[in-house]
C-alpha cells in the first residue's frame, strides 16, 4: 500500500512537471484600430482662364473658346461630385482706357462650359456647353480615388451689339462634395 | 538568524581576521532562527543533507542530519561537507543558494564560522566572505545566502551535483569550543517558462486624414511594447492577424480591407534580442517570426505599425483588426 502511494505521488509529480515544461507557447491578443475621416481635395492646373484679346473672328463666329480651359485634379475617399457656379450674375466690365462706355451688364450665362475626362473613375460629365449660372451645377461626378483628372472647357458668347470693347471678368467657384 | 555577509578575505592573516571579526558587526541579527525571504511560488529544494565530509572537525558526520549527534570544532579548523545529492529539474535556473548552520560556541568566545561554496570539487571557491557572526552559547540556526543570493556567481545544475558541490567551513576566533548539529543546503530555482505582455493592448491610430491618405499610410511608431519573459530557454515571438481582413463599420460598403494593409516591424535595444524584422512587413493570418532572443526576463521590444491607406479602397469609417502575438521556443 505504501509503495502504491509512493508511486502515485511520483506519477502526480511527473504529471505536474510535464504540465509546466509542456507549455509550448503563450499568446497575447491585441487590437489595432483606426478611424478614417472623409477626405476630399480639389486643385486646378490654373485658377485664371484668360481668353486673351478676342477679335473679329470670334465676334463673327459668335464666341471665343478655351478648350480645355482648366484641368481639375480630385482626391476623394468617398464618391464625389464637382459643382460650379458664378459668383455674380454679370461679368464685371472695364472700358478701354480713355473711353467712356456704359457697363453692358454681360450676363454670367454668356460663359458656357462643359466637362470631359478619360479617367474611368469619373462616371458623369457634361458633354454639351451649358450656360453658367449663379447656382451650383454639377460639372462631374465619380467614384473615390486619388489624382482623378477632368477638364473643363469654356466658351464665351460674343455679340457686336451687346459686347463693347473692354475688359471682362467673371469669378467662378467650384465645390467638391460627397454624393 | 541570518549570518553576517561581511566581506572578509580568508587569505588575510589569521590575527587580522580575528581582530576584524571582533570589530565588525555581530552576526546575531534580530530576524530569528530560520527566517528567509522567498518569492511566492518559487521552486525550492528541501534541505539537502550532506553525506560526505573531510577535514579537521571531530565527529564530523554528526552534522549530516538534524539532531542525532553533532560535529565538534575548535578555532582555525577547516572542514568540507559534500555529497548533498542536489538534483534540479532539467532547464532549471539557479537563483539562490542557502546554507544552514545549526551551531554554537559553548564558551561564547567570539567563535565565527566562515562559509564558502565550491562548484568543481574544491578546485574553486566562492569569495563572498560570508560568516555566521559570533556564535551563541547554545544551538541556533543561522542561514547564509538566500532566495536571490547566488554567492557571487552563476550556477548550473551540474555544478550543484555530486561530486562538484562542496561547502567549506572555517572556524575563526580564539579558544573556540563549538558544535555543529546540521549543515544542510537548499537551492532556489526557476523552471523553464515563458510569459508575454503587450502594452497597450489596443494600438489606436486615431483618426487618419488627408495627410495620411496622401502619404499612403498612417503610422504608429512605436505602437506597442512587447515584454518577454523566457526563463531557461531561448524564445521566438510570432505575430499574426486574427482574420484575413479588417472589420469595417461605416456608411459605405465593407471595403474588405486586407490584413496585409497593416504592416509591422520590430526594434529593441535589449542585447538579449538576437533577431528582429527591420523592414515593414505585411501582416497575415499566418504566424510570422517578429523577433527572437536568448533566455531572460523583462526583455522589451517595440512593434511599429503602419496602416496603408488608399483613396480608392478605404472609405471613411472605423477599422479594427485583431493581432495575436505568440511566444514560444525555437
Amino acid at each position: 500500500m505504501l509503495a502504491a502511494r509512493v508511486t502515485l505521488v511520483a506519477l502526480m509529480g511527473l504529471f505536474l512537471w510535464s504540465q509546466s515544461v509542456g507549455q509550448a507557447q503563450v499568446t497575447q491578443g491585441t487590437t489595432v484600430i483606426f478611424s478614417a475621416a472623409v477626405v476630399q481635395a480639389l486643385s486646378f492646373d490654373t485658377t485664371l482662364v484668360d481668353f486673351g484679346t478676342v477679335g473679329q473672328a470670334e465676334y463673327d463666329q459668335g464666341f471665343a473658346e478655351k478648350s480645355p480651359a482648366q484641368v481639375a485634379t480630385i482626391k476623394s475617399n468617398v464618391p464625389w461630385q464637382l459643382n460650379v457656379r458664378a459668383d455674380g450674375s454679370t461679368w464685371t466690365y472695364a472700358p478701354p482706357t480713355g473711353m467712356t462706355i456704359a457697363d453692358p451688364l454681360k450676363p454670367a450665362s454668356d460663359l458656357e462650359w462643359r466637362s470631359t475626362s478619360t479617367d474611368p473613375r469619373v462616371t458623369t460629365t457634361v458633354s454639351t456647353y451649358t450656360a453658367m449660372a449663379t447656382t451650383d451645377a454639377q460639372v462631374a461626378a465619380g467614384n473615390r480615388g486619388a489624382n482623378i483628372q477632368l477638364e473643363t472647357h469654356f466658351r464665351v458668347l460674343l455679340d457686336y451689339q451687346n459686347d463693347p470693347a473692354g475688359d471682362y471678368q467673371l469669378t467662378l467657384t467650384y465645390t467638391l462634395t460627397t454624393q | 538568524m541570518r549570518g553576517n555577509p561581511k566581506k572578509a578575505r580568508w587569505a588575510a592573516g589569521l590575527l587580522l581576521v580575528a581582530v576584524g571579526l571582533g570589530a565588525g558587526p555581530g552576526g546575531l541579527g534580530p530576524e530569528g532562527p530560520g527566517l528567509s525571504v522567498r518569492v511566492e511560488g518559487q521552486p525550492i529544494t528541501s534541505w539537502q543533507n550532506p553525506s560526505q565530509q573531510v577535514g579537521l572537525f571531530s565527529n564530523p558526520t554528526g552534522a549530516f542530519a538534524d539532531g542525532g549527534g553533532r560535529a565538534r570544532f575548535r578555532q582555525f579548523q577547516i572542514h568540507f561537507y559534500g555529497g548533498y545529492g542536489i538534483a534540479l529539474p532539467p532547464g532549471a535556473q539557479v537563483v539562490g543558494l542557502e546554507v544552514r548552520l545549526d551551531a554554537w560556541d559553548r564558551r561564547q568566545r567570539g567563535g565565527v564560522l566562515a562559509v564558502e561554496l565550491s562548484w568543481n570539487g574544491g578546485a574553486g571557491w566562492t569569495t563572498t566572505g560570508y560568516t555566521t557572526g559570533p556564535l551563541p552559547a547554545t544551538e541556533q540556526t543561522i542561514l547564509l545566502g538566500g532566495p536571490t543570493d547566488t554567492w557571487g556567481r552563476s550556477w548550473t545544475p551540474a555544478e550543484l551535483s555530486d561530486p562538484n558541490f562542496w561547502v567549506r567551513i572555517f572556524v575563526l576566533g580564539f579558544d573556540v569550543r563549538g558544535g555543529l548539529d546540521w549543515v544542510p543546503v537548499r537551492v532556489y530555482y526557476t523552471l523553464p517558462g515563458q510569459s508575454l505582455s503587450v502594452a497597450p493592448i489596443t494600438a489606436d491610430f486615431g483618426t487618419l486624414g488627408g495627410a495620411d491618405y496622401d502619404r499612403g499610410y498612417g503610422e504608429l511608431s512605436p505602437a506597442q511594447t512587447v515584454t518577454v519573459d523566457s526563463v531557461g530557454t531561448d524564445w521566438v515571438l510570432y505575430v499574426e492577424s486574427d482574420a484575413p481582413r479588417w472589420t469595417y463599420a461605416g456608411p459605405y460598403p465593407d471595403p474588405l480591407k486586407p490584413a496585409g494593409d497593416l504592416r509591422w516591424r520590430t526594434t529593441s535595444s535589449d542585447p538579449r534580442v538576437t533577431a528582429l524584422v527591420g523592414t515593414y512587413t505585411p501582416l497575415s493570418p499566418t504566424p510570422a517570426p517578429a523577433a527572437s532572443g536568448t533566455a531572460g526576463t523583462g526583455i522589451a521590444l517595440e512593434v511599429h505599425l503602419r496602416a496603408r491607406l488608399s483613396y480608392d479602397r478605404d472609405p471613411p469609417g472605423s477599422y479594427s483588426l485583431g493581432v495575436t502575438y505568440t511566444l514560444t521556443t525555437p
